[in-house]
């Protein structure tokens, strides 16, 4: 079979040819790894620690901080770090380490906020009350998802293919166990509902968000697919 | 890893240090394979040649996210996938094409290998038999006959072509299993009222 030559437009590409500094996926994850962290210990700085930390029990406290750690790391190793030998990320890893540790991460939250010994009880706070307390957390959390998720981004361009929305999932994973354990050392609401259901919430909504980014492009593929099925069989 | 990975892997090292040669070097050892992939996807070697280029220009431009010592081929074929699909909703947005006589211009069928279909090969029962494949396979889905093509014509692995196609491994061996139902419903019914004897045995023998 001919195959034909490189285009002039390639041609004129090669003419240029420097050499370029090629990906190192261990040093961005260092990089994305030590800012993401460094810029929620300022979050952390700038907002205070919970007002009852002295008083919390340290293995709970410990334990969710330690696998808000674990998944962090774990999921932006996931997202950023290829297989051996491969240049992309993988997709189904990432999908299935950030289901399995963010269903991990939400028990164990869900788990905290009931324990007597976290100081979890259901309060019988107002509405308005509850609600704008979950405001508060919510956008703490997004500020401190936002440079995780902006760097890692910005480490995966022209990464992200047809495997994108699920490497996107990881991602967000990653941003949103950080996020939760920022609401965990500055957040001192007492409300098992809250601690439940606000901050599990706020794990799983960059995920979410990042995964929704892919949505049309999955959707219109599945149109694609659907208007081929009725072309090639339905006539 | 294996030897044409190793020395594809050793070009694109030398590729992103700035060798020009390089380059050249492994567009010559990838080029024709990702064309006849291309080919069988669209089954339009014309678009299929323009298909590569753009897909090789976007490699040049992304040779910096290249891992060095990684494979490169998996990687080469994911952007030439992505590029075919591009090209593939352009075209449905644009389905039919005329000529100034407002006639529709037939498309030339290109063979799977990428090669233009010569009238002259059909004489032989061995190319009829491939003739009638090629029909049955493009009237498989696409994600389908990706699945196919990627592993049983172009020998990738079914963890490549899911990376390749962006979806999970079990959906690459459910789609081209069930390609494989498809085509045998479609070549025995084809087979059956013309020729019975010469189904072929598996689709390797297209290429």
């Amino acid at each position: 079979m001919q195959t034909p030559p490189p285009s002039p437009a390639l041609e004129r590409a090669l003419a240029g040819l420097r050499p370029i500094r090629t990906r190192r996926p261990a040093r961005v994850l260092v990089g994305v790894a030590v800012a993401s962290l460094a810029y929620a210990a300022v979050f952390v700085w700038k907002l205070g620690a919970r007002s009852d930390l002295a008083r919390l029990p340290l293995i709970p406290f410990a334990l969710y901080a330690a696998a808000s750690l674990a998944t962090f790391l774990a999921l932006l190793w996931c997202a950023l770090i290829p297989p051996r030998g491969q240049v992309l990320p993988s997709g189904t890893t990432s999908a299935r380490v950030a289901a399995l540790m963010l269903g991990a991460l939400v028990g164990l939250d869900l788990a905290i906020a009931a324990h007597p010994l976290a100081g979890g009880q259901l309060q019988a706070a107002s509405l308005a009350a509850a609600l704008a307390a979950a405001g508060r957390c919510l956008a703490t959390s997004m500020g401190v998802v936002a440079v995780p998720v902006a760097l890692g981004l910005w480490s995966l361009r022209r990464l992200l293919y047809g495997n994108g929305w699920r490497v996107r999932v990881a991602l967000g994973g990653a941003a949103g166990a950080l996020g939760g354990l920022v609401l965990h050392v500055h957040c001192a609401a007492p409300d098992a509902a809250h601690v439940g259901l606000v901050h599990g919430a706020a794990l799983l909504l960059p995920a979410a968000l990042l995964g929704v980014t892919a949505i049309g492009r999955l959707s219109s593929q599945a149109d694609q697919d659907m208007s081929d099925e009725v072309a090639r069989h339905g006539t | 890893m294996e030897p044409e990975a190793l020395e594809a892997c050793n070009a694109m090292g030398r590729y992103c240090d700035g060798e020009a040669a390089a380059f050249h070097r492994l567009y010559a050892m990838l080029a024709p394979r990702v064309l006849a992939y291309l080919a069988g996807l669209l089954g339009d070697r014309a678009t299929a040649e323009d298909v590569l280029q753009l897909a090789f220009m976007k490699v040049h431009e992304a040779r910096g996210t290249y891992v060095r010592g990684a494979n490169p081929i998996p990687w080469i074929y994911t952007i030439a996938h992505r590029t075919c699909l591009d090209e593939m909703r352009k075209r449905k947005r644009s389905r039919v094409r005329l000529t100034k006589d407002g006639d529709l211009g037939a498309a030339p069928a290109a063979h799977i290998t990428g090669a233009p279909e010569d009238a002259r090969s059909l004489e032989d029962e061995r190319a009829r038999s491939a003739a009638a494949a090629m029909a049955a396979l493009d009237r498989l889905p696409d994600n389908q006959r990706q699945a196919l093509i990627l592993t049983k014509v172009h020998g990738r692995s079914v963890a490549e072509a899911a990376m390749i196609t962006g979806t999970t491994p079990g959906a690459i061996k459910l789609r081209a299993h069930r390609a494989y139902v498809t085509l045998r419903a479609l070549l025995g019914r084809a087979g059956g009222a013309e020729r019975p004897e010469q189904q072929p045995q598996s689709t390797t023998e297209l290429a």
